[in-house]
């Protein structure tokens, strides 16, 4: 054990002198998260806010009704405002310059059409820069579409002659609100913007970093050292573990470095600290793994290296390093599951909602690869091609 | 060197090791006593590398076996290891680190430690006269400092058995001849020295005996003497005289030591098994005989010879 720390202490002092490890483990995660988080902006913070344009060019008994449920049942809902009182011009000029986000427009003879059963149509104005407020005024008008569908069923059933009757017509209207805005959480709790592009580039980053430590095993080699090693009165596996140990203790330090700065300098919220330590550790144990195969299979130094790094580039795309994966049925959303980068941000998102018992399923997925992949590349080492 | 057991430091006994369908190495044997430098000397691809790696624990042999010290020597040997020290053929240090870091690390593997560690480290810097350089990054080294630097890790320790493994080459004649002063001064230390190389001079000059090896094999082995007397080959003493010149190789003849002496057109020629001792008497008696000597060449035949006669080629080749 004596020899494992020596060897250990050695390749730390080299690393720190070397400062590529600092470079790629902190700085490079540091700085790419932080020009991304500005880049992309906060979307998933959920403190999403928008007002509205109603415009009556109608001025009915039907388009006075909706517009009146509209502000007083979504209105409900934070973050969502609406100006009435305009008209079509001075909401589309309003969206335009953006005083509104988005505006609905009641056309006039609407309430007529709607009571006679015709066809009519709702307008909706939205700005192009600013979709998701254009998409949501299009799902109230949608549900308003809806609402009088359902009404107008209900007067048909009621009168089979196909007589239109006001009265049955809004009492069919009062039965449902013509929106319902629910605040839905998603089954995967979201990181916000900032945390999830730190932990999601300091994942990538980190299979970068912990190659330095065991394919320091090929560099022995190539450099002539390696003879030296093994000529020690030593066990021989005492080169590999130690070189897998400084594996490990520059992703925990890399990792930890990267949690505390992003916390403290860019407001990033890793969550619960004790789900945060574990899963750090995890996810370093599941990277250590992937490199000990690589550096198992890898005749030098350049190859694993290169090798390493198509790796990390892949498991980092598909684990959703770069931007959160939908969960969907495609192979590649399949995929994603077997990256540990996918169950450290899953994780994460889990324990800033739910502690770390609520994080024990990603810990268990990132300790399951570590043991099956490790396993692998211990198998390889032992091999000793690396010798 | 003294053949009772407890006196020998390396045993190694019918190594053999095979890549592939090439045999490396095909039943080495070497023994090396306390004091003893043993000089491993053939070509490039001789075996020379992987019969030191088996001695190193760095290759398990296919059979055969190495101890060292009594102690069984393998890949996965501790205890054994501790006797040795090896300086491999490339460079061993790590640039990034200083000559004393470099010194403190295998020494710190080795087992030392504390003011022990640091002792030794001090007094191998002077060995190896790099102590005014001790706290500089060995990467702004000459090619010779890091040699010496390679060697000084190798003896750091104290072992019972330094292997150096060519450890001159690609080095300028200065700094080789101050290795080949370090590796006397060990000798004369007591360290048993295990060296091997490609060049004649340095076995010739170092070495208390030589195994010849060759395809993998020792051809033969000996002190330098006994290499040339088991090829057959004489030292030489040329004389240019006047006088009395076949009176002078008849009384040569007549002394213990010569194989044969004749006449020249300069002189005469002489043919013996030693010449140093002979050479005394033999000038002496040829000056009796009525002979002026006025010159005297002496041609001792060289290692260079021995291995051509044993390989049909020569060391370089």
């Amino acid at each position: 054990m004596r020899a494992t720390f020596v060897i250990l202490m050695k390749d730390l002092r080299l690393r720190v002198r070397d400062r590529s490890a600092f470079i790629i483990g902190i700085a490079a995660p540091l700085v790419l998260a932080t020009i991304l988080s500005q880049v992309v902006g906060d979307f998933g913070d959920g403190d999403f806010s928008a007002t509205f344009g109603l415009v009556d060019d109608d001025r009915g008994q039907v388009s006075a009704q909706f517009i009146e449920r509209i502000k007083t049942e979504v209105g409900q809902t934070s973050g969502f405002d609406f100006e009435t009182d305009l008209s079509e011009a001075e909401a589309r000029d309003q969206v335009d310059k953006g005083d509104l986000d988005a505006a609905i427009v009641f056309p006039a003879g609407f309430s007529d059409a709607v009571l006679s059963q015709a066809q009519v149509g709702l307008q909706v104005i939205g700005n192009k820069e600013d979709q998701l407020s254009a998409q949501i005024a299009g799902s109230i008008a949608q549900s308003i579409a809806s609402r009088i569908d359902a009404a107008n069923l209900t007067v048909r059933l009621v009168a089979p002659d196909g007589t239109p009757d006001p009265g049955t017509f809004f009492a069919a209207l009062q039965e449902q609100p013509p929106v319902d805005l629910t605040q839905l959480q998603s089954d995967d709790r979201q990181l916000d913007t900032t945390t999830y592009l730190i932990a999601g580039l300091g994942t990538l980053f980190l299979f970068f970093l912990v190659q330095y430590g065991v394919t320091g095993l090929l560099e022995e080699r190539q450099d002539g050292t390696m003879a030296r090693l093994l000529a020690a009165p030593i066990h021989p596996l005492t080169v590999p573990l130690a070189k897998a140990l400084v594996s490990v203790v520059l992703g925990l330090i890399g990792m930890a470095t990267l949690a505390v700065v992003s916390t403290v300098a860019l407001g990033a919220h890793w969550g619960d600290p004790a789900a945060a330590v574990v899963l750090i550790v995890a996810v370093v144990l599941a990277a250590v793994s992937v490199v000990g195969v690589v550096a198992g299979v890898a005749r030098t130094a350049e190859q694993a290296s290169n090798a390493q790094s198509v790796i990390a580039l892949i498991l980092g795309l598909l684990g959703g390093a770069f931007f959160p994966i939908s969960r969907g049925e495609g192979l590649l959303t399949k995929l994603t599951l077997v990256t540990p980068h996918y169950w450290f941000l899953r994780g994460l998102g889990d324990g800033s909602a739910g502690g770390l018992g609520a994080a024990w399923g990603s810990v268990a997925a990132l300790l399951l690869f570590a043991a099956v992949v490790g396993g692998a590349g211990t198998v390889l080492l032992l091999r000793g091609r690396w010798r | 060197m003294t053949e009772a057991d407890g006196d020998v430091v390396l045993q190694a006994s019918g190594l053999r090791k095979a890549f592939g369908d090439l045999v490396a190495v095909a039943g080495v044997d070497v023994r090396i006593g306390p004091k003893e430098t043993y000089g491993l000397l053939g070509p490039n691809g001789a075996g020379k590398t992987t019969t030191i790696s088996m001695i190193a624990g760095l290759l398990d042999p296919d059979a055969g076996q190495v101890l060292v010290d009594g102690r069984k020597v393998t890949t996965r040997s501790v205890k054994a290891k501790a006797g040795l020290g090896l300086v491999p053929q490339d460079l061993a240090i790590y640039p990034d680190l200083t000559a004393r870091e470099n010194l403190d690390f295998f020494g710190k593997l080795y087992g030392l430690s504390g003011p022990k560690l640091k002792a030794r480290v001090d007094e191998v810097l002077g060995v190896i006269g790099l102590t005014e350089r001790a706290h500089d990054l060995t990467k702004e080294f000459s090619g010779g400092m890091k040699r010496r630097l390679n060697i000084g890790i190798g003896l750091l320790h104290q072992p019972k058995l330094l292997i150096l493994d060519e450890p001159t080459v690609g080095v300028d004649p200065q700094s080789r001849n101050a290795i080949l002063e370090s590796v006397e001064h060990l000798a004369s230390a007591g360290m048993a020295v295990l060296y091997t190389t490609h060049y004649m001079e340095e076995a010739e000059r170092l070495c208390d005996r030589v195994g010849i090896i060759d395809q993998g094999e020792i051809k033969a082995e000996g002190t330098r003497r006994e290499l040339v007397a088991l090829v057959g080959e004489r030292d030489r003493i040329g004389l240019t005289a006047t006088g009395s010149i076949e009176a002078a190789v008849a009384a040569a003849r007549e002394l213990d030591g010569v194989v044969s002496a004749s006449a020249t057109g300069e002189g005469m020629e002489v043919v013996a098994d030693d010449v140093h001792s002979l050479l005394p008497a033999l000038l002496a008696k040829v000056g009796e005989a009525g002979a002026h000597v006025s010159g005297v060449e002496v041609t001792e035949p060289d290692l260079e010879s021995v291995f051509l006669h044993l390989t049909g080629k020569a060391l370089r080749d």
